[in-house]
């Protein structure tokens, strides 16, 4: 068969058996790989080199090919080889094989084998699985961490601040104006703390935690969000105008309600003090099945060098006091998103207004 | 779309029937674990009613070996699961203790074995009434949602779809899969018209 000689230059091991198991084609990767010439198989009884075809396991689905019947697939976790090889190393080649009728001019159908090497697929895999394992383990500690931190750092700290408040309730009297200044403090630092552990929880606990992926209409969602903010704002939220027929979204609801609560929030607390603040949601289609969804206002805006790192844990362009926060609110939309599968980015000029953006999947309704 | 009579039915589930018990023949050759594999019923859809009748798992990823066929016969047979249960399957027939692992590609290449395994039995059991050759391609391992599994294959030509549930028994674990076997146009009705001999004979 001259025709099979171009089956020297591929990167497979190649062989063909007739149907009365005679090997009739021999590459050199095989020869490599075994060691026998091709001269010494070619010709010969397949039982001299590879014994093993003539067992029953193999034997039955090698007659198949003989009768044109269906390619079989011999994998290297149930057979290891087809070919026993090792490697310069010492170690065995695993092997995984397809087997194809290849039919010559007179109709007689042999075998042809094309065997891959999956020795390094297959330490890599083992390799990948190790790693795996680690990493699993490694969050299990990471969700046991940050059980222990919201539950023993956040009751200490509601010890402090009880006792501060009951301490100015009762004694406020005796400790004086400036006793009274610094248990105020105490008391804004603890809330401070516990709001940012909570936030630190929130982000760790989006990082990891199983969410299930549906059809959300956003809509109903945006309404929501927005009706929940302004009841916690006591009415304080400004003019929102939300477009109506919003389309519905790929994603997880309550981590797309989680990520505009933070947008819309953030929309309402960087307000410019000359104007009445405008905070307008709506959306549109882009290419390729993607819906943009704009959360745009008119407050101070953010310089164009710092539109990247506002996203990132801890990043605050604001003291404390101008603009009170725990600098993971974007973080936490940013991790919502990639949860989502979606983007998210802002177009912002400073001192004019930000307009943020996230992008999910269109949804069927 | 056409419909079978009964005696038609029966005769089909019987042939697939014989199809994977071949097949669970060379698998218990093969592994240490008994195999059984059994298709209590089949059913035939047309490509209008396939999402009507896989809604139960259109939004799952599934994990399928497809063979193709052509020739005047001409159509894909294929073995679908969902990952989940492929990947239970790969670890009883392999005694692999670890549990829990993704299908990385040297389990892919087990599964496509198996596959390979109960398509060929199933093919074989056709050719077997049908009197002319069927030509084969390289089976191939895919893993998506339903719908992309089969859009490929189905765009633009009229199939019959027919789908074999399966059921898996290795020892004490039983798992469920569906065997497909699409048909391009005239190639499913060659096979009914080929088995209604077969029954008069």
């Amino acid at each position: 068969m001259r025709s099979l000689d171009v089956l020297d230059h591929v990167p497979v091991g190649v062989f063909v058996l007739t149907p009365e198991f005679k090997v009739s084609f021999w590459n050199k990767v095989l020869e490599d790989w075994t060691g026998i010439e091709r001269g010494d198989v070619v010709g010969q009884d397949v039982t001299g080199a590879l014994p093993h075809l003539r067992e029953g396991r193999y034997a039955g689905r090698l007659r198949t090919i003989f009768e044109g019947g269906p390619p079989a697939v011999f994998s290297a976790q149930l057979h290891k080889h087809i070919v026993p090889a090792r490697r310069r190393s010492g170690e065995p080649r695993l092997q995984h094989t397809t087997v194809t009728p290849l039919r010559d001019e007179d109709g007689r159908v042999s075998a042809l084998f094309a065997i891959q090497d999956v020795t390094e697929l297959t330490k890599r895999s083992r390799q990948y699985r190790e790693l795996a394992a680690k990493v699993q383990a490694v969050n299990v500690e990471l969700e046991g961490f940050a059980y222990s931190v919201s539950h023993d750092l956040r009751a200490p700290l509601r010890t402090m601040e009880g006792f501060s408040v009951a301490l100015l309730e009762d004694y406020g009297e005796a400790i004086g104006e400036q006793g009274r200044d610094y248990l105020g403090r105490i008391i804004d630092g603890s809330r401070r703390l516990d709001s940012l552990i909570r936030d630190l929880l929130l982000y760790s606990r989006l990082s990891r935690q199983e969410i299930s992926i549906t059809n959300v209409p956003l809509d109903a969602v945006v309404r929501e969000v927005v009706d929940r903010l302004r009841s916690y704002l006591n009415g304080e939220l400004g003019n929102v105008e939300t477009q109506t027929g919003l389309p519905h979204v790929v994603a997880n609801r309550l981590t797309l309600v989680q990520v505009l609560t933070n947008l819309l929030s953030n929309a309402t607390k960087f307000m410019h003090p000359d104007r009445e603040p405008q905070i307008r949601v709506t959306a549109e289609r882009r290419d390729e099945g993607w819906v943009r969804v704009w959360i745009e206002d008119n407050g101070i805006g953010i310089a164009a060098d710092h539109q990247e790192r506002i996203f990132k844990v801890f990043e605050r362009l604001h003291g404390d006091d101008e603009f009170p926060g725990t600098g993971i609110g974007l973080a936490i939309v940013r991790v919502g998103m990639e949860r989502l599968d979606g983007r998210v980015g802002v177009e912002s000029v400073e001192g004019e207004g930000s307009r943020f953006w996230i992008e999910l999947r269109e949804g069927t309704p | 779309m056409q419909k079978l009579t009964a005696d038609q039915t029966d005769g089909l589930t019987e042939l697939i029937n014989i199809g994977v018990g071949r097949a669970a023949g060379v698998l218990n050759d093969m592994t240490e674990s008994h195999v059984s594999l059994r298709v209590p019923a089949i059913t035939l859809l047309s490509q209008d009613t396939i999402d009507e009748e896989l809604g139960d798992m259109s939004d799952d990823l599934l994990a399928s070996v497809q063979l193709r066929f052509a020739g005047s016969f001409s159509g894909t047979a294929a073995l679908v699961f969902p990952t989940e249960s492929a990947n239970k399957l790969v670890t009883a027939l392999t005694g692999d203790d670890e549990d829990d692992q993704d299908l990385d590609e040297i389990r892919v290449g087990t599964l496509n074995e198996v596959g390979n395994i109960v398509v060929n039995g199933v093919m074989g059991s056709i050719s077997n009434v049908l009197s002319e050759a069927i030509e084969y391609t390289v089976p191939d391992y895919k893993e998506d949602v339903i719908a992309n599994l089969l859009r490929a294959d189905t765009a633009g030509a009229q199939m019959t779809v027919l789908l074999a549930a399966t059921h898996f028994t290795i020892e004490e674990l039983r798992l469920g899969g569906e065997i497909i076997l699409l048909f391009e146009v005239g190639s499913f009705d060659a096979l009914v018209a080929a088995l209604d001999q077969l029954m008069e004979e």
